[in-house]
């Protein structure tokens, strides 16, 4: 009959201490949890927030597959501008690389446990002579109906 | 274009959503005026804007033997300088993708060196035994990896019979944006495709030209009044293992 009891006492410990923890994490209204997520130095992105949220990772390989056959050279939209306008900071102001969990792309991807890839062979910083970007290269290329779709990736 | 080539140059380009693309870059300078995206549903969109890998070239190299000076390396210092191939002092195993070769003819004695990297073949094996199709020619001659599709099998590494692809064995860091390279994959000469793309020459060729011999000649096979065309039709000039057929964009003369 001591299981009852200390076991309602244990939840109750518990959960203040995940309260605690999960502090750091919570949306404005407190109710769910959200990565923090790097704020970009550039200006506007190549699509809007919901279609890159759903479908960076479908533009980048179709952006890939036409640039790297040579099908399209004029693509300017790259992972490497990617990673330059999205590059986070450490406090002596030098780039992160995706081994820190500052890193943009692990903010997401570790909240949503996504293995990434690219950065086995795709630098996770931006080159050392390309210039601090402070303004978007690229003008609104996507909208949301247009934005590819994963049921045409695999 | 070879038929091997030809199956796995490309895909189709022109998907659907590079459309928008179109609207904002190339029909305002081509001085279209559309007032919705509508009508450009009939328009193949890449077909009327991109730049392509054009398969009007062929890209090729000459290499001067006699101007190419036993113990000078400027050729693989720029390489790897341009595609950051950084190795672990680990020769055997290290990234190579040009390397000089030192020749003897034992008959009379008489010695030369040469850079030796991807003969960047129009009849490639490494692209005929590619499994995954990773191992590529592109359109203009160019033969590359494409190491998004690399298993990193080495079939092309056995392939090759001038030994010029490289297997990366270690994970790598820092990386030039332009040549990404990692651990798993094969790699090779690319004749520094992003260089010619922005309409510039190969490293090695300007390193070549600017630090030691002027060596190399780099332009378009096709194009008759080209400056690497009017040599070859003019002088005596070869290719490494001829007897293959492999048909070679880089050329020798003096050899």
């Amino acid at each position: 009959m001591l299981g009852k009891k200390t076991y309602i006492l244990f939840g109750l410990i518990a959960l203040v201490v995940l309260g605690f923890i999960g502090k750091q994490g919570q949306s404005d209204d407190g109710k769910i949890f959200v990565p923090t997520i790097p704020k970009a130095v550039g200006g506007e992105c190549v699509a809007p927030p919901e279609v890159m949220r759903k479908s960076h990772m479908v533009m980048l390989k179709h952006d890939r597959d036409l640039k790297v056959k040579g099908s399209n050279l004029d693509i300017d939209t790259s992972l490497k501008d990617c990673i330059a306008c999205h590059v986070v900071r450490d406090d002596v102001g030098a780039p992160v690389s995706v081994e820190s969990p500052k890193h943009f792309c692990r903010a997401c991807h570790d909240y949503a446990a996504v293995k990434i890839d690219c950065f086995s062979c795709h630098n996770s910083k931006p080159d050392e002579t390309m210039p601090m970007m402070t303004e978007s290269p690229h003008p609104i290329a996507w909208t949301e109906d247009e934005a590819p779709k994963d049921e045409e990736d695999e | 274009m070879s038929k091997f080539g030809g199956n796995k140059t490309a895909p189709e380009a022109g998907f659907d959503f590079s459309r928008r693309r179109f609207l904002t870059g190339a029909a305002a300078t081509a001085g279209v005026v559309l007032a919705t995206g509508v009508m450009l549903y009939g328009v193949p969109a890449s077909a009327a804007s991109s730049r392509q890998a054009d398969g009007t070239k062929r890209w090729g190299m000459l290499i001067d033997v006699n101007k190419c000076e036993a113990g000078c390396d400027v050729c693989v210092h720029a390489c790897g300088q341009e595609n950051g191939l950084t190795g672990f002092d680990r020769p055997k195993s290290d990234a190579q993708w040009i390397r000089k070769v030192n020749l003897t003819d034992k008959a009379t004695g008489k010695e030369q060196s040469l850079p030796v990297m991807c003969q960047h073949c129009a009849e490639p094996p490494c692209v005929d035994v590619c499994p995954t199709g990773a191992s590529f020619k592109r359109a203009d001659g160019i033969v590359l990896v494409d190491k998004h599709n690399c298993i990193g099998c080495r079939y092309c590494v056995m392939a090759c019979p001038y030994k010029a692809r490289s297997f990366v064995h270690e994970d790598l860091k820092n990386q030039k944006s332009h040549a990404p390279r990692g651990k798993g994959t094969v790699e090779g000469c690319t004749m520094c495709v992003h260089r010619i793309d922005d309409g510039k020459s190969p490293a090695c060729v300007q390193a070549c030209a600017e630090k030691a011999g002027g060596a190399m000649i780099f332009g378009d096979l096709n194009d008759p009044t080209s400056e690497i065309s009017i040599a070859v039709s003019r002088y005596a000039t070869s290719q490494i293992r001829a007897d293959l057929s492999l048909n070679t964009g880089v050329r020798y003369q003096n050899l």
